[in-house]
């Protein structure tokens, strides 16, 4: 048996000032090279989730902390926010909020330089990101003279390029428009393919999510409702009230009353509906 | 109705928006703007609004030339809602931000005090969020505010720009349906967003732009229809409309469409060549029944 890299013990967490927890008795093993959705409709704590991952709860965020977290086996509590940020990146939904630089090339630097890493190293690493994320052509423009998806393709380099072993993304395509999602799903697939990241991924686009997530986590009602693997969360999902927006074929084939087995990418229930 | 004529608009920066685009806007319509990011649809709307003022052509509302209407008279014809509402909201409590358009009106004090209880009850804002700071809600309740404000000032054409982003499903289908309701009323609703799934489900018409440019304008089952222009401008149908042209080879445009139409086609199937013990024939099966 693996060891988990993070894990959450009777976790619960209530912000400063707020009436209620907002993460209630959260028991959660995250293992390397888990691809994890993150669903659940606002409110429910699924952000709340994410900022635990990497110490902005408890560091950035005041409040009250029940149980605890161990990340890459530290208990939470015991170290400090730049130290989980090293081995945990995170994405936010809107680029524009986490730009810092006029350009894009020092956008990718500015991480690799505060982690005061050789030259050497800094120069092979940018070339690698310039590679892997396509950004040759504008690597001198200004990161909001750049379309939405390659904004977002750009703040998710300069995520990547320090290296994490885990990255969290929450609603990395909110803001994009359809072609810039699908951009970004393809680039955390190969992520996942190619460089064994952990992804850790809050999206209500389900039809996009469930193209690259192997597993689910449902959270509802500050709890989590489901955790496993993709078939099951399709096939028992409660389609009479729809929380959440799914895949517009398993919708469907679950009104023709397909009781096990429910698609939910296009070409498989293109598949199935011919049979 | 609106009419846009022949409008073009540059930016500052010398980016041409929009380039000789036209369009007729009948009062009580219920239209989609699509299109990638910076394809124009936002300027567009924005010239309708009065918030931008198109470098050449023009645009009539009522037949009156949008030039010659005071801010006010606007106000009263067009309301624009933001994509993001904290670029609107400037108040200190929810009441006073629902109430500003109507304070600006300067409506009697009653009549104020009767547009913000209906504006924020369609809008779904509760009473007890009145003296709370628009800041401190969440982003979709925020929205709401920012919808609620535009409604006090009841204008007759409603433009939201991207209502759905970053609400989750049941707060999309609320902020929709509720436009829906004021569109019953014959209020004429525009909308911009890339949730194709809504557009299906609400839009009647859908103006498709690419470059500035009007690449179709049709109703929503003819644009979704049009592969290639589609295709062209980077636009994807509902999954569920490739999905029924695949299977069926038929342009469905919402899950409730496919399941229904789908049946009615089996059934006629069915029909058409009954097997002999047919169960539907031997109800008394009437055949008009099961037509269209």
């Amino acid at each position: 048996m693996k060891n988990p890299i993070i894990e959450f013990k009777n976790f619960s967490w209530k912000y400063e000032n707020a009436q209620d927890f907002s993460l209630k008795n959260i028991n959660l093993k995250i293992f390397e090279g888990d691809i994890i959705g993150v669903v659940g409709a606002n409110e429910q704590g699924k952000t709340t989730l994410l900022r635990c991952l990497n110490g902005l709860i408890p560091f950035n965020w005041r409040g009250t902390l029940k149980g605890g977290v161990r990340i890459f086996g530290k208990d939470i509590l015991q170290g400090s926010i730049e130290e989980f940020s090293k081995k945990v990146g995170f994405v936010f939904s809107d680029p524009d909020s986490q730009f810092t630089s006029t350009s894009v090339e020092e956008e990718i630097l500015f991480g690799l330089e505060n982690l005061n890493l050789p030259i050497d190293e800094i120069k092979t690493r940018l070339k690698w990101a310039i590679e892997e994320f396509e950004l040759e052509g504008f690597l001198s423009k200004p990161p909001y003279e750049l379309s939405g998806g390659q904004r977002q393709r750009v703040a998710i380099a300069s995520v990547v390029v320090m290296k994490p072993y885990v990255l969290v993304l929450d609603e990395p395509t909110s803001m994009l428009d359809p072609d810039g999602k699908s951009e970004i799903f393809e680039i955390l697939k190969k992520l996942a393919g190619e460089e064994n990241l952990t992804l850790i991924i809050a999206e209500h686009n389900l039809t996009e999510l469930l193209k690259i997530a192997e597993r689910i986590i449902h959270i509802d009602k500050n709890e989590i409702v489901y955790d496993g693997d993709v078939q099951r969360f399709v096939d028992e999902f409660d389609y009479e009230n729809l929380q959440i927006y799914m895949p517009e074929v398993s919708q469907v084939f679950w009104h023709l009353k397909k009781q096990k087995n429910i698609p939910f990418l296009l070409e498989d229930a293109v598949g199935k509906f011919q049979k | 109705m609106i009419e846009v004529k022949n409008i073009h608009f540059w930016y500052p920066d010398g980016t041409n928006a929009l380039c000789d685009v036209s369009l007729e806007i009948q009062d009580g319509e219920f239209i989609a703007l699509i299109g990638q990011n910076g394809s124009g649809k936002t300027t567009f709307a924005k010239c309708i609004a009065g918030i931008l003022k198109p470098t050449k052509g023009e645009i009539l509302i009522d037949g009156k030339n949008l030039k010659n209407f005071r801010r006010k008279e606007i106000a009263e014809k067009i309301g624009y809602v933001f994509q993001n509402p904290d670029h609107q909201l400037f108040s200190n409590t929810c009441e006073k931000e629902i109430s500003s358009g109507p304070r600006n009106l300067k409506l009697p004090l009653k009549e104020i005090k009767r547009r913000v209880e209906i504006a924020s009850e369609i809008a779904g804002v509760d009473r007890k969020l009145f003296n709370k700071h628009p800041f401190f809600l969440s982003k979709g309740l925020r929205q709401r505010v920012a919808i609620a404000s535009i409604l006090s000032m009841q204008p007759k054409a409603i433009i939201v720009d991207e209502p759905t982003t970053g609400q989750d499903f049941k707060q999309s289908i609320s902020v929709m349906e509720f436009l829906k309701k004021l569109n019953q009323q014959k209020h004429t609703i525009l909308i911009i967003t890339h949730e194709m799934h809504i557009v299906a489900k609400y839009a009647k018409r859908v103006v498709l732009f690419k470059d500035g440019k009007i690449l179709q304008d049709a109703s929503t089952k003819e644009v979704f229809e049009k592969r290639d222009s589609l295709a062209k401008a980077r636009v994807k149908p509902p999954q569920i409309t490739i999905f029924s042209r695949r299977v069926l080879n038929k342009t469905f445009l919402t899950c409730e469409e496919f399941l229904v139409k789908r049946k009615l086609e089996v059934r006629s199937q069915k029909l058409e060549n009954p097997p002999l013990y047919s169960p539907l024939l031997k109800k008394g099966g009437n055949r008009g029944d099961y037509k269209n």
